[in-house]
């Protein structure tokens, strides 16, 4: 009977071991579809929308020419037909600096940030829009979790929400192995503390960025004033200047609350700030 | 003093040099002997006069006070300097005073470090009658050289009159101690300008008085700069014949502003040492020692603080001649000279070299300012380093060429304003080759920006700067708005892996279920064994074989029970079975069915004859209801 058992336990053994081997092998594979499917997400409906990449290339050409003013007009055709790319934003903040509109040249960048935000060309030419600005933004000294999670903002907002599925598929894969691999329960505890930190840091700097979205705003008009209401005649609380980067606490109709570097809000009219 | 040796030694020169020429000239021109005597006699005599009037320097005649009443006595110093040897002349008689010899007492000093001794010999003059009188000038000889004093007045007044002169209301006593201890201010120059250096000098003189703990003194300069007071000089001096212990402070001022400036009062602060007045009634005991010993010895003196006060001084400060101002001029007054050294002289093009500017002379240093490079188009200029010496003040320049074009430092200018000449001067120093190598790598220089930048440098660097050319492709076009934390599918995608987790675990549990719970593993088994020995009894009814029917049928049922209740097999029988299922929830026509079943299997065992198809296919259908229950039911 016992000799028996015996062979018993060692055959699903081996067959244990070669079923491991195939699982290791399906979870990669797994993992690689996933990324792969979610790499390429939403593809535009490009013949349904005209031809946007004619529009960008006119766009291109116009600027050239130096025609920046209809350079704008063609490539604003683009996000009014609801379509976007860090590249076609660029290039109208490019359109606006060279026609001499800072605010809305540094609109453009940040919004060409959101979408390309390691793209040197894109980082020289915002700093260097924003050395031109007549104000001086203050230093502010950033809290240490602000500035662990800054780090992940070379990372767009799909590069986030990728990594942080990555983390959660191999934390989700690592629980997986456990199953079948002893070794790895010694690693468990370590591996698992790692994987909960990251997830927790990305999803909280995620949180952050998406929570910014509708937000951050850039002052487009030269100077103007934020008053104590949304009125014409409220009395003046404080001035903004053109490309000073602010956050919209509250709208009501035609106004926008706004809330400056240093913590003070006031009411501006709509047509003074640009969303990012 | 230093000054008076000089011209005494060059006056003694002088005349052995005339002298000498005067007994040549008489040797080859005897005959005009008598025309060249007369005037060369006349020239020896005004001559000697002289050296009489410097040796005169040397003795000096001094009174402790120049007030004096009938009954009191003077003293008279006779102060024989840079010589000790000398020993007391005999006072001829003087008209008005009685003299006795006290005695000498020799003085040595320190003064610049050098070393200066003196003696003087004291002499008490008792005032016969009153009025004024001159004593000297005094003439003494000693080995064969003739010295000749100063001339004192001494006033002698009615004894009365002179005790209340000395001794009488604290007023006088003030006025008395005016004449003993002052402080006087002196300015170097009346008329000066602006940022001109000025020597003050601010003296304390002290007639036999005691006097301690003298401070440095102040003084008020509103309008003037002043440096503070180095160490004091410590000499005698001698007004109208009254000598005077002077202790000399020196400063250098320069005025700030122009116009007419007040300088002064200097204010001087020490303690003075003061002999106690006597208020006790005079007793007979102090009548037997004529003065109380006691007093003098343990409490007779008391020092009382006193702050003196010097006069003001009024200069004329003029402003700089607008006139020929050089351009460059930053307010450097005096008469100045400038070093310029360069280093390294050769370098590659955005290192540092070091441009030393030495600025040597008199005058006033607060006010140099570094020289300034005739141009610096080709440089970048970092603003000079300071030091200030004794000797003069340094600027250390450094400069950045900022290509291997540069051939040579610009000249370097300074002007100052010579105050001597009344004019603006300007120094050029250079140009100053130097070779400017290639920097080691191709790239652009790119040099840090100092907050105190030049502004061109600063200009320049912005001229360079643009934007970076638009993107020729427009990227990846996609949804506005649209983001992958929001796509379904990609949110659904998320949960295949904990799904497959799920089941995977589930698997893995069940798997390890069967291999260590037996019962569990037979318990899964039987309805596929169960269905086997189904498919077997099916076979058998059709083909009509009934033993093996039922035989097939006993064994499944067997079998089955056995496996979903784990009992062994072998045994099985109807009651076994009934004992097993009594206590489980199993409905009690199931029971009986599984009863008859049995029965039935029995039966056909031994009398498999009467059994008809039909009985056959009811008994197989109830198994398989059987089954199917036990299946259903959790037991």
């Amino acid at each position: 009977m016992t000799g028996i058992k015996i062979t018993h336990s060692r055959l699903v053994a081996r067959g244990e071991l070669k079923r491991c081997i195939f699982l290791i092998a399906f979870m990669v594979i797994c993992q690689l579809y996933l990324l792969f499917l979610s790499a390429a997400p939403v593809p535009a409906e490009d013949k349904n929308r005209g031809d946007p990449q004619y529009i960008f290339y006119k766009g291109n050409t116009l600027y050239e020419q130096g025609k920046y003013d209809l350079a704008i007009r063609e490539y604003s055709k683009l996000p009014a037909r609801g379509m976007e790319s860090g590249n076609l934003y660029y290039n109208l903040g490019n359109s606006f600096f060279k026609k001499g509109d800072l605010g809305k040249a540094i609109l453009n960048y940040e919004r060409a940030k959101r979408l390309i935000p390691r793209d040197s060309d894109l980082k020289s030419n915002y700093n260097f829009a924003l050395s031109r600005i007549k104000y001086n933004a203050p230093e502010t000294s950033a809290s240490l979790l602000k500035r662990v999670t800054g780090i992940f903002n070379i990372l767009s907002i799909n590069e986030m929400t990728l990594l942080l599925s990555a983390v959660f598929v191999s934390a989700v894969f690592f629980f997986i192995a456990r199953l079948y691999i002893q070794v790895t329960r010694r690693f468990s505890v370590f591996f698992m503390s790692v994987l909960i930190i990251v997830f927790i840091l990305i999803s909280f700097s995620l949180f952050n960025r998406i929570s910014m979205l509708d937000k951050e705003a850039i002052v487009i008009s030269e100077s103007t004033e934020a008053g104590f209401e949304p009125f014409e005649n409220a009395t003046a609380h404080f001035t903004l200047y053109e490309g000073m980067k602010v956050y919209i606490v509250e709208s009501k109709k035609g106004w926008r609350k706004v809330e400056r570097f240093d913590g003070k809000s006031g009411w501006v009219r709509n047509q003074d700030i640009g969303k990012i | 003093m230093r000054v008076c040796r000089k011209t005494f030694i060059k006056r003694q020169d002088f005349v052995k040099r005339y002298f000498n020429a005067t007994v040549r000239i008489i040797q080859k021109m005897k005959k005009n002997l008598l025309l060249i005597c007369f005037p060369c006699l006349i020239g020896a005599l005004i001559i000697l006069t002289g050296i009489a009037c410097a040796e005169e320097i040397k003795f000096e005649a001094s009174a402790n006070r120049n007030i004096v009443s009938l009954g009191q006595g003077l003293q008279l110093g006779l102060q024989f300097r840079d010589s000790k040897g000398i020993p007391a002349p005999e006072l001829p008689a003087i008209n008005g005073f009685k003299s006795r010899y006290i005695g000498p007492s020799t003085m040595m000093s320190i003064v610049n470090g050098r070393m200066s001794s003196s003696v003087t010999h004291i002499y008490r003059l008792i005032p016969l009658k009153t009025g004024r009188f001159r004593i000297g000038p005094l003439s003494f000889k000693y080995k064969g050289d003739t010295y000749i004093s100063n001339s004192l007045t001494i006033q002698v007044v009615d004894s009365a009159a002179g005790r209340g002169a000395l001794h009488g209301s604290g007023q006088r006593t003030e006025t008395d101690l005016k004449d003993r201890v002052f402080v006087r201010m002196q300015a170097g120059k009346s008329r000066v300008y602006i940022n001109e250096i000025i020597p003050l000098t601010i003296k304390l003189y002290i007639n036999s008085l005691g006097i301690r703990n003298i401070q440095y003194p102040e003084f008020s300069h509103e309008g003037f700069s002043a440096e503070g007071f180095g160490k004091p000089l410590q000499y005698r001096e001698t007004i109208d014949g009254t000598a005077y212990d002077v202790i000399e402070f020196r400063t250098k001022i320069f005025a700030t502003k122009t116009g007419e400036l007040k300088l002064g009062p200097a204010k001087l602060q020490a303690n003075l040492i003061i002999k106690k007045q006597r208020r006790r009634p005079a007793s007979q005991f102090n009548d037997f020692f004529g003065r109380d010993a006691f007093d003098d010895f343990f409490g007779g003196y008391s020092t009382e603080p006193v702050e003196l006060n010097s006069g003001n001084i009024a200069l004329t400060v003029m402003p700089l001649p607008k006139d020929k101002r050089p351009p460059d001029f930053s307010g450097a007054v005096g008469d100045f000279d400038l070093s310029v050294e360069a280093s390294p002289d050769e370098i590659k093009a955005g290192d540092p070299l070091t441009l030393k500017m030495t600025i040597t002379g008199d005058g006033n240093f607060n006010t140099v300012t570094a020289p300034k490079l005739k141009s610096s188009v080709d440089f970048k200029v970092y603003k000079p380093q300071a030091k200030q010496d004794e000797d003069g003040k340094i600027f250390e320049q450094i400069l950045i060429p900022l290509s291997d074009a540069v051939k040579e430092i610009p000249e370097v200018n300074f002007s100052f304003f010579d105050i001597a000449k009344g004019e603006y001067h300007t120094i050029s120093k250079g140009p100053f080759p130097v070779t400017v190598l290639k920097p080691e790598k191709k790239e652009e220089i790119t040099l840090m920006e100092a907050p105190h930048a030049a502004e061109r440098t600063f200009a320049k660097e912005n001229f360079g700067r643009d934007i970076i050319y638009i993107k020729e492709s427009p990227g990846r076009l996609k949804d506005k708005d649209s983001y992958l934390y929001m796509n379904t599918v990609f949110l659904l995608m998320q949960t295949i892996p904990f799904l497959l987790f799920v089941s995977l675990r589930k698997m893995r549990k069940r798997k390890e279920r069967l291999r260590r719970d037996i019962g569990y593993a037979r318990r899964l088994s039987a309805p596929q064994k169960a269905k086997k020995g189904i498919r077997k009894a099916e076979y058998y009814l059709n083909t009509n074989r009934t033993g093996d029917f039922y035989d097939s049928i006993f064994t499944t049922l067997r079998e089955y029970i056995g496996n979903r209740f784990h009992l062994p097999s072998g045994g099985i029988t109807a009651d076994i079975v009934d004992n097993a299922l009594k206590d489980k929830d199993i409905d009690e026509d199931v029971l009986t069915g599984l009863r008859n079943m049995f029965k039935e299997c029995d039966m056909a065992r031994y009398a498999s004859a009467g059994l008809r198809r039909a009985d056959m296919e009811n008994t197989l259908k109830d198994l398989k209801q059987l089954i199917d229950y036990l299946e259903r039911h959790k037991l």
